[in-house]
Parts: C-alpha cells; structure tokens; sequence
C-alpha cells in the first residue's frame, strides 16, 4: 500500500474526524485430495473517514487512495454527517474521550519471499505427507490461509498510527470411514499465527506433527463412543477454554451489546464466577510476548490497554469504544476496530484469555472419576443470555482418573456465569490460536485462548 | 469497464494465459445504521474492483484487487498467471462458456428512494413506541452494483443492479430477564410504505417479547419440530454443504453422492432454485460466469441437481447447477401454521436458529434451538431455553410430516415452515 500522508487533512478539524488509509490482502490455497481447488490471492484497498457532528455520525469509504480520494471521503463523511443530524441529532451525552496513541509497528517477513511455485510446492509436500502417513482416509484436505491488513489512520485528537500485520496458518482435514460406513472426520490447524508463510512453513516438522497427532486421534474416534448425556465433570483444554472465553463471555461484555440487553449488564463488580477464574482481554503483549492480534492503537485513534474483565471470580470491565465509554463514564482502552476500510469501528476483542492457574494437566485428569476431557471444537456460539453451545469434534472419557475411549462428536451447552461458578481446577500452562475470524456485523481477525479447567458442564450425547 | 476488461484479458494472454476470464464491478452503497434503538450512522461508500482468472497448461490462478489503475490491472494479470503457472494441471479447470441468450440484464432502481431517511427515522419511532421491551441494531443499505463478466470464450455479461439491504439483531429485557439475540436479514427491491413490515420485523419483534421468561423444555423426549423459514434456509444450507455441492461430492464424503434421480426425502418435499423468479432479488450470472435459469432440486422427494459449480461438474462428471442458494424456494403445503401446531402432541417451534448445530460430514448435528416455544397437545404453551436438539439432517427432510400454506419472502429465498418428526429435545 502507498501510504498517504493523512495528518494535514485531519487537523484543525472542529468535528471529531477519523481518516484511515486499510487494505486487506487474502490468500488462499487449498487441495483437495491433491487437487487443487483454490489458488487465489486478493487485495481491498481504500480510505475512509468518519465525522461525528451533533452525536451522529458520517461515514464516507472510497477505494480511490490519493489525496484527492481523501478529500472527497471527508468532505463527503461530513455531509452525510449533516444529513443524519438534520433528524437524528442527539447532541453530546458527555465528554468526548481522548487517549491519542502514536505508534508505528510492521510485522512484514524479514526473509525473502518465496514464489507462488514455492509456496504451491511447499503445500504439494504437506499433502504428499498426509496421503502417505494416513493411509486410511476417504478424504483430505490441505488448505493455506493467509491474511494480511495495512492501516494507516490519524484522528483529529492526535492519534498516528501504523501497522503492518499478517497472519498464516494451514488447516489439515481429514476423513475416515467408521465401520458403519459413516464418514468420521476431524481437523486441526498449524498454528502460524502472526506472521508471513515464510515465518512459519519453510520447516514442515510442525505441520506433520500435527498431522499425527490428528490421525491418531481420528482412528480413535472412528471407534470412538457416544458420551453419556448430563452434567459431568470435565475438562476443556485450551481450544475450548479459548472459545468459552471468547464466544462466552467476552462477547457479553462488549459494550455495545450490553447496551442490547446483555446477561453481563447487571452483573458489575458481582461474583460471576470461581475465584480462580480471571480473565483478561490482552492489548498486545503477554508475559513481555507479542500477542497474535496485538493492538497498539486502536481504529478510534485510543492508545490501547489490557482489560481485565474478570478479576478472581468479579466481573470488573467490559469493553468499550468512545462512544459507550462516554456514556457510561467508562475508560477507553483501545477496542475499536473495522475490519474493511468502509466499515466503522465496532467494539472487538482483540487476545481474550482466562489467566492460568496453578495446577497440572495430570493432577486435573486424576481428580475426575467419571467424566471428560474435551480436546478440540469445530465451532461454538454463544448469546446474550451468556447461554453457550460448542461443538467437540474430539474427547475422550476419563474414568477412575485415568483416559479411557475416544467420543464421538458431541456438544456442551451452558450458561457461561453459571458454569464459570463450577471451576474447580486451572491449568498452569496455556495455548492460543489466532486462526478464525469473529463474525459481528464485520469479520474480525482475533486472538484466543487460554489454560485447561475444570469444571462441570452439560453434555449432549445418548 | 469493458475496456477494463479488454485490457485484464489482454495482458493475461500476453502473459501466457490459454484462457482468461474477468470480472470487473463497480459497487455504491447508502447505508443507515440504528444502534441501541437510535439512528446514528449514515454511510457512503465507492468500490471498484477485478477478479482474473488465468488458465495456462490446465493450471489455474485467481487474482483480485480493489482497483482499476491500469498498472495494477497489468500487474494483477501476470500475477493471475503466475500463479497458474505455480499450480497443478487438472482438466476441470475452465472459464464459463459462450452460450445463446441475452447479455445484458437490468433489475432494481439506480438511485436510493428519497424516503430511505424519514422511513427509518420513522421506524426508530415505531419500533421506541410500540416496543419499549425491546433493543436493536438495524441497518438498511441501499447497494447499486454494475457487473461485467467478460473471458477469451467470447462471453459478455452485464448486470445493472439496485436493492435494499437489511439486517438486525435484537433481544427483549424486561428487569433482568433478557431473551436471546434474534435476526432479520433479507433484501428489498423497494421500500414499502412502513418500514417495520420490511421482512416481517414487527412479527419478529413480537415474538421476541414472547420468548421473556424462557425456561429449559424439561424432560428429554422425542417429538416433532416446526422449523420456521428462517431456521429451514439454515438447514437447507447444511444440506447443501453436506450432500450437494463441490467439497462433498469431489470429496467423496456426500451420503447422497450416487442418489442422482432417487428419493432423498419425503414426497411432499419440492425445492428449487430461483435466481430468476420476479418476487425476489434476482441473480442473473452465476459465480463462475453463466446465465442462471431455475431448476428444480428436489422435486416430490426426487433428487434432481446437485450443486455443482462448473469445475465440480467437471471434476465428478455430473451436471452443472444453474442456481444456487441462497436463491431457492421451498412449495408451500396445504395446511396454516396454527393447524399444524394444533395436530403437534409434543414438539418444538424454532423460532430462530439452531445455535452451534453445524452438522458433520454425515449431516448429524446436535445445537442449542433459539427462540424457540414447546408445543403441547396442539398449543404453545412457553418459550424454552437450554434446549438441545439433535438429529440429522438428511433425516429431518426424510421424516417431514407438514408444510405450511404460508411462507416468507426474504427476498432471496421463499420458504415455508416445516414440521419434521424423530428428532431428540433434551
């Protein structure tokens, strides 16, 4: 992207007015069976401001990124700012916030690029791998994705900022038949993360360890049981833990939805779970660690800060944009982001974890006499209600403290501040992955993740 | 934009490319956002953009941008074939063919009505009024999109396209009961004369005021679900990933892959593809660059399309689909919906969606059904919560029992509600 000089066109301006320069870069390459079925590379590029007057707002987005493209969407922002207030002005509820970051940071490669040939070869390799070491699959699918995005944004209250960040990861799906002749599958993904592919699959050792521990866990599940129905002592490890805090919670305490009526509204500075449960949504750093999906500076120009949501079993913040922090006298901690250069900042978690604890995985296994370890998830929701509902596409019973049969896919359901209250054991380790994107009016690349817990939870199953 | 495409095709031919094919779009949207109930964004926005295809050896590539600078048309195309040329051979791949028929297609209005603004206001109003229960986020859009499909085969298709857009998410909140999120989403060709009619809002707003106060179904059983259109198009979007589109059939993994011209559900069952009907949105080119027409899916339980695109079709030797969802309708039965509720001994209306029930390979999927009301001996007795269904999907359109008289429009998909027995609530 040619970066524009934005800071002359928002100064001196008497309307809040944000003026971002974004382009997004998808890849995608996936094989089927060998085949390959996708080979595309995509670029969506423009700028786009946004003025607030009279408590409304004027959103103007063009793909034209020259300066003259940047006078027009201004100038254009601002009139339909007009047109809205002529009847549906509000005026101002409060202080406008203002936390004005400056920040530049590019996570581009720093090794060559390879070719589309290489990057094609690379993946031809893997798949030749997985056809190879999993003879007993009906069906197989390798598939790269990689997504980067370029903002360049400036604020009339300051803000600066500029970052360059890509991420990669390859999904490796695989498809055995059981015995009954019905299709078994399971995926997993090798986790790059933040980064280019040249960061992460020059070496494929991760891709084919991955890729065992699948198969393996497959062939289980092909003779894999039903789980018995109720509510049962488990554990979710780390990809399960990473969606409930997710999916589960920090959803509920976006603002914005706690505007819409969310459970979490009325449960301020309240017990909303174990007082081993703390739960954080990271800017950018972890532990002195870049985070997958670090936020520096946020899309309303805030110098962005961690959340701690969840403090020992209290629920302490929720997440904000200037506007909902205005209004509820909030602080504005930098979670405001669009994900295309046309879309407004809505608020988005970025990394949002639950903070490990003390205890270990084995110590957490032996405790549980009749129950479950719950490894993987193909997908989950939640609502509102704080009611959640995951899929497990991978398990295992634990019977006298000890791993027993594989378990067909099966679903946990519950009610996340009621759940959260049944916490009992949290792992010292934890796991992320930054490999989907969060749906919310507008995709969202984010972080998450999390220890193992144990806790008690509904099961769907015979 | 055909000289745009003159130029993309050129230079993927200069490039090396044996065939070529473009898509270069032009897009403005007007969009109005409501948020927590007030009106407060109106946003414009202006796009251009070109997807290449390049075909070199029987090797395929795919090149997007957000731009019609010629210098990055040029560049997009040799990358386009670059890419090809790092690819694998494979003989399915192909670019739409020439075919006799009309090559320009017009539908929709050019411009937003000058009403879009007051109707919403007006709504906002409305809905503060005759819904204090209730919290939404709603935005309407207006999106003008011209089209041109263009490749070496000597194809030329424009499309000139206005509709309305709209979507929301809302719940109701009374003291601290609040009920789950519900959605509307759908498009217009015009805007009626009320917008809180638009898609039936104002029956969904209502009915989310009836799910306060949800509690979980209680005992476990096995009964009957009426799926309301909403949930069946997600449904019917299940089936389609699971049996009758590329990955499943090219795969191998569809139940269904052998079933061509064989029962697959229930004889009632009747659903085809619409892109081309008058009451909805029409879509006249396909993805990959043909003429859409109707066609039939199933019809009276027979299996008569697969889903395919043009490089399924090739890769499994079947036929190529003409339509797809989410243009699709489903015939509507002989009975109303309060009679099929009144002959339902014990079963489930999902008013919503099913939360998390995305099937496996099989079509066996288990999920949470939102918005949803239990049905005892003939009547709705309360809204439910923590309610799990599970079943398949292929057996919930081998086991449908009723199909009502009325359906709903969304403007892309015409779909009655549906009742299907078997099926496990716990």
């Amino acid at each position: 992207m040619q970066l524009i000089s934005l800071k002359s066109f928002a100064e001196g301006r008497s309307d809040y007015t944000e003026i971002r320069q974004h382009e997004n870069t998808t890849s995608r390459i996936a094989l089927l069976n060998g085949d390959i079925t996708v080979n595309s590379r995509a670029v969506e590029g423009g700028v786009s401001s946004r003025v607030r007057r009279n408590g409304v707002w004027g959103l103007a987005a063009g793909h034209d990124m020259s300066k003259d493209g940047v006078e027009r969407v201004v100038s254009a922002a601002l009139d339909n700012a007009e047109k809205l207030g002529s009847v549906a002005a509000v005026g101002q509820k409060g202080t406008w916030p203002s936390k004005p970051g400056v920040d530049s940071h590019d996570f581009r490669t720093k090794k060559d690029k390879l070719s589309p040939k290489e990057v094609i070869d690379i993946l031809k390799e893997a798949d030749a791998y997985v056809k190879e070491k999993c003879p007993k699959l009906i069906s197989r699918r390798v598939i790269y994705a990689g997504f980067n995005h370029e903002k360049n944004l400036v604020t009339s209250d300051g803000a600066e900022s500029y970052i360059f960040l890509p991420r990669s990861h390859i999904y490796v799906v695989l498809i055995a038949e059981r015995e009954d002749g019905q299709p078994a599958d399971l995926f997993d993904i090798v986790n790059g993360g933040r980064g280019e592919f040249e960061d992460f699959f020059m070496d494929l050792s991760e891709f084919k360890r991955v890729t065992d521990i699948t198969y393996e866990n497959l062939m289980k599940k092909c003779e894999g049981v039903l789980p018995e129905a109720g509510t049962v002592d488990c554990i979710l490890m780390p990809d399960l833990a990473g969606i409930l805090a997710h999916e589960a919670i920090g959803h509920t305490v976006e603002a914005d939805l706690v505007k819409l009526g969310s459970v979490a509204g009325d449960n301020l500075n309240k017990t909303v779970a174990s007082e081993l449960v703390t739960l954080i949504d990271y800017a950018h750093t972890k532990d002195g660690v870049t985070c997958d999906v670090p936020v520096y500076v946020d899309d309303e120009g805030v110098k962005a800060e961690d959340v701690t949501v969840i403090d020992k079993g209290i629920l302490k913040e929720f997440l904000h944009n200037k506007e909902t922090a205005m209004e509820m006298g909030a602080e504005v901690k930098g979670n405001a982001r669009g994900f295309a250069y046309g879309d407004e900042p809505l608020i988005r978690m970025r990394n949002t974890a639950i903070v490990p604890g003390n205890s270990k995985l084995d110590d957490m296994i032996a405790s549980i006499d009749n129950g479950y370890i719950f490894q993987n998830t193909g997908n989950g929701q939640a609502d509102t209600t704080g009611e959640f509902m995951f899929g497990v596409s991978m398990g295992f019973e634990v019977k006298g403290g000890k791993l027993g049969r594989a378990i067909l896919d099966t679903t946990v359901t519950g009610i996340a501040f009621d759940m959260l209250k049944t916490v009992t054991m949290v792992s010292g380790d934890d796991a992320w992955t930054s490999s989907g994107f969060c749906g919310k009016k507008q995709m969202m690349s984010v972080g998450m993740g999390g220890p193992a817990i144990k806790c008690k939870i509904n099961v769907g199953g015979q | 934009m055909r000289n745009i495409a003159d130029i993309a095709i050129l230079a993927m031919k200069d490039a090396g490319a044996d065939k070529a094919q473009v898509t270069i779009t032009r897009a403005e949207k007007t969009e109005l956002n409501i948020d927590t109930g007030d009106l407060k964004l109106m946003r414009t926005t202006f796009s251009n953009s070109a997807a290449l295809t390049a075909i070199k050896d029987n090797k395929k590539g795919t090149s997007q941008l957000g731009s019609w600078d010629l210098e990055a048309i040029k560049a997009a195309a040799r990358e386009a074939v670059e890419m090809a040329e790092a690819g694998q051979a494979d003989e399915a791949y192909d670019i739409a063919l020439l075919e006799d028929g009309a090559n320009e297609f017009k539908a929709g209005l050019d411009k937003p009505e000058d009403c879009l603004l007051p109707l919403t206001a007006a709504m906002c109003e409305r809905v503060k009024k005759d819904f204090p229960k209730i919290s939404y986020s709603y935005f309407v859009a207006f999106n003008k999109t011209e089209k041109l499909v263009a490749n070496t085969n000597g194809v030329s298709l424009s499309v000139t396209d206005g509709r309305y857009e709209i979507s929301s998410e809302f719940s109701a909140k009374d003291g601290e009961v609040v009920t789950s999120f519900n959605y509307v989403s759908g498009e217009l060709s015009t805007l009626p004369d009320d917008l809180i009619e638009a898609l039936d809002f104002r029956a969904h707003l209502e009915q989310s005021v009836k799910e306060l106060g949800a509690k979980p179904a209680g005992e476990k059983f096995t009964g009957e679900v009426i799926f309301q259109p909403e949930c069946l198009f997600e449904l019917l979007e299940q089936y389609a990933g699971c049996f009758l589109t590329d990955a499943a059939l090219i795969g191998g993994t569809s139940m269904l892959k052998d079933k061509f011209g064989e029962k697959v559900t229930s004889e009632n069952v009747i659903i085809r593809a619409i892109p081309l009907n008058n009451d909805i949105c029409r879509t006249f080119v396909t993805n990959d660059g043909f003429r859409t027409e109707n066609m039939d899916i199933i019809k009276n339980g027979i299996l008569e399309n697969f889903l395919l695109t043009q490089y399924g079709a090739n890769k499994t030797s079947k036929k190529r689909a003409k339509g797809n969802i989410p243009n699709i309708e489903m015939d509507a039965g002989d009975k109303t919906l309060d009679e099929i509720i009144s002959e339902t001994k014990r079963g489930l209306l999902i008013g919503g969606h099913i939360s998390g029930g995305s099937p496996s390979e099989n079509g066996t999927f288990s999920g949470v059904a939102k918005n949803s009301f239990l049905i005892e001996d003939g009547k709705i007795t309360r809204p439910v919560q923590e309610t799990m269904i599970s079943g398949n999907v292929l057996d919930i359109f081998s086991n449908v029992t009723a199909i009502s008289k009325e359906r709903r429009n969304n403007g892309a998909a015409i779909l009655p509600w549906v009742k299907s027995g078997g099926i496990t609530v716990s």
